[in-house]
């Protein structure tokens, strides 16, 4: 974990209220890796006064630069898209604990903004030649980013959108369903997005019984482990019911055991 | 090189800057980005007797130039405590205080009695101004009977220096302090934090899990400065003066109203630098003013009184 200024490349409108920025700072560049974000802080008053979280989307460590994938929702992301290219921008990272390796195939299950943190994971799986399917979904079309530009050709897409706008013509999870009706089966599920999509996974899951790992959000203060602000339930071994930080032992958490979404699956 | 030490009656802090409880977890996590030997304290998140759980998330939310947090004193117990954090810590050369909470009289009690003959722990801060959980907590910081024979029960345990640190959440905060320091506080803190609330108006309901919260950071320190500057006048105790500190103005302030010491709670998260580079400005201020010591500061905002 590093306290540094890293300074904007490169800014990017990539869709509908979405923008990537490309930032220099080599330590966080070499050091991330893929389901850990940044913390960064927007503003050098008090307003708004909290850092923000966000995946880390690419890195390029002999470059120095690493990448986020940002969606505007509110005050503080308004004021980083201001952001000009050459600007310092204050980061806290890499921080939290990301992917764990699983068996192959790798399906990358991917909604809206989702898509950040396994953009980096599909990057890395694909470097390792893990053969990666990644499954994208949003509401329309307008919301998609151009992910070509981030994914190898080896990776293969699958696009659905709600509207039928383009690819599948409804949920990325029922995508995903028919495709595991039809045998293509993965070894390992990575997903990251909406609550409604993570429980659709978890109720799925019962059935496709597939190992499978969440990137999960919660609001945050510190981000490093020290509030015990972002706690989120997790049956650990044994039973134990315990309340684990998003920002530490997170945010990627096996799915079976984040019991807001194992409770109501099964319920 | 200035000298940046401070006494506050017996506790000697190689300098004013604490950690407050609750904002550095047990020091671990920012080990990383500073020397924590650097600390004039780490005051280590608050401890219980038992483990504790923690409350529903949510457990955070900003809010204008501050936030809200319940976290609930999700805490590892005593026992683990004492395994597994207070060494690290000791062989860090850290300078521990800890906070200690209970729902009854004995659990500070026994807290107490546990920890004042362990090395490597400066003092015990008693914190009866927690306002996340449902028993204890606040209750013994709101009326000054049950403070008193709180702290005179703790004081009698507790060989080392006993902090008292008090709830803004009370009418007269200089009749409180008065309580504690009749009882036998050595030290006062404050202030813990305000208690609070946001709605979320898309689900119409209060937006954390706890439905209140506390809160701290630069909103709040106006109100604890003032505090502060009551207290320093109703009582003869050694201060610590805590609420959204984030820069040296910011601590002046503190001093000015009555501190001999001062603690950064949410500024840590917004900041992780923040105590070092208080450190390092208070130094070139003292120079620059021809002053000798931080304690040159304390309650210049009194006057000759
Ligand atoms: C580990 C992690 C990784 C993330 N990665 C990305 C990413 O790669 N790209 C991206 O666009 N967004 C990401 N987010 C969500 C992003 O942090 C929020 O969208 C952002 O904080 C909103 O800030 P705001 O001021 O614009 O919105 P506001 O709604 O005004 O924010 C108010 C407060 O709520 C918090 N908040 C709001 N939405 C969220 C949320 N979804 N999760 C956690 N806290 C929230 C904010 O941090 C802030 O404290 C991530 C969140 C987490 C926890
Ligand atoms: C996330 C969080 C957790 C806290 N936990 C504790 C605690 O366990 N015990 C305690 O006495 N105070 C606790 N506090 C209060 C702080 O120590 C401090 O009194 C208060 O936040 C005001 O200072 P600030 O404005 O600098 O944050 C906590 C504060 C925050 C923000
Ligand atoms: S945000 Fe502080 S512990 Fe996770």
């Amino acid at each position: 974990m590093f306290l540094t200024t890293a300074r904007v490349r490169k800014k990017e409108t990539v869709a509908r209220n979405c923008f990537t920025l490309s930032l220099k700072e080599e330590k966080i560049a070499s050091h991330c890796t893929p389901g850990q974000f940044v913390h960064v802080r927007l503003s050098m008053g008090y307003d708004p006064f909290l850092r923000r979280p966000f995946s880390v989307a690419a890195a390029d460590p002999a470059e120095g630069v690493f990448r986020l994938l940002i969606q505007t929702v509110g005050e503080g992301t308004r004021l980083l898209q201001g952001i000009q290219e050459d600007q310092p921008l204050d980061c806290l990272g890499p921080l939290g604990s990301g992917f764990v390796p699983g068996e192959a195939p790798y399906f990358l299950v991917a909604g809206g903004i989702g898509a950040a943190p396994l953009l980096f994971l599909a990057q890395t799986l694909s470097k390792q030649n893990q053969p990666v399917r990644f499954y994208y979904g949003t509401a329309s079309e307008a919301e998609r980013v151009p992910l070509h530009a981030w994914l190898p050709a080896t990776v293969e897409q699958i696009d659905a959108t709600e509207d039928g706008s383009k690819g599948f013509s409804g949920r990325v999870t029922a995508a995903l369903d028919r495709d595991i009706l039809q045998g293509i089966r993965p070894g390992q599920i990575m997903a990251c997005g909406p609550e409604a999509m993570l429980r659709e996974l978890a109720r799925l899951n019962a059935t496709w019984k597939i190992p499978m790992q969440f990137s999960l959000e919660e609001r945050m203060a510190c981000a490093t482990g020290a509030c015990q602000g972002c706690a989120v339930e997790i049956a650990e071994e044994a039973g134990m019911i315990n309340y684990l930080r998003v920002c530490r032992e997170g945010p990627v958490f096996e799915a079976h055991k984040v019991v807001e979404f194992h409770a109501k699956a099964s319920s | 090189m200035q000298k940046l030490q401070v006494e506050l009656g017996s506790l000697v802090l190689k300098n004013p800057f604490m950690a407050a409880s609750g904002t550095f977890g047990f020091g671990e996590e920012y080990a990383n980005i500073m020397d924590l030997q650097a600390l004039g304290a780490l005051v280590v998140k608050g401890l219980t007797l038992k483990p504790q759980k923690g409350n529903k998330p949510p457990r955070v939310v900003e809010t204008p130039a501050g936030m809200l947090n319940a976290i609930g004193l999700q805490n590892p117990g005593l026992d683990s405590f004492l395994a597994r954090e207070l060494p690290r810590l000791n062989q860090q050369e850290i300078p521990v205080i800890v906070n200690i909470n209970g729902a009854e009289e004995s659990d500070f009690v026994t807290l107490a009695r546990e920890l004042q003959d362990v090395p490597g722990i400066l003092a015990l801060e008693l914190n009866v101004s927690c306002p996340n959980v449902k028993e204890g907590g606040m209750a013994f910081g709101t009326s000054p009977a049950v403070l008193s024979s709180l702290v005179e029960k703790v004081k009698r345990v507790c060989g080392i220096p006993l902090i008292v640190k008090l709830s803004p959440n009370v009418t007269d905060i200089g009749e409180m302090a008065r309580a504690a320091e009749r009882s036998g506080a050595d030290i006062l803190s404050l202030i813990n934090t305000i208690k609070g609330m946001v709605i979320d108006t898309h689900t119409a309901r209060p937006l954390l899990g706890n439905l209140t919260g506390g809160l701290s950071g630069p909103a709040i320190r106006p109100v604890a400065v003032r505090m502060v500057y009551e207290v320093f006048q109703a009582t003869g105790l050694p201060l610590i003066g805590m609420g959204g500190v984030m820069s040296l103005q910011d601590a002046l302030e503190f001093f000015m109203a009555g501190a001999s010491a001062v603690a950064v709670g949410a500024g840590n998260f917004v900041a992780p630098d923040t105590i070092p580079r208080l450190i390092a400005d208070l130094q070139s201020y003292l120079e620059r003013k021809g002053m000798n010591s931080p304690a040159v500061l304390t309650g210049l905002a009194h006057g000759s009184r």
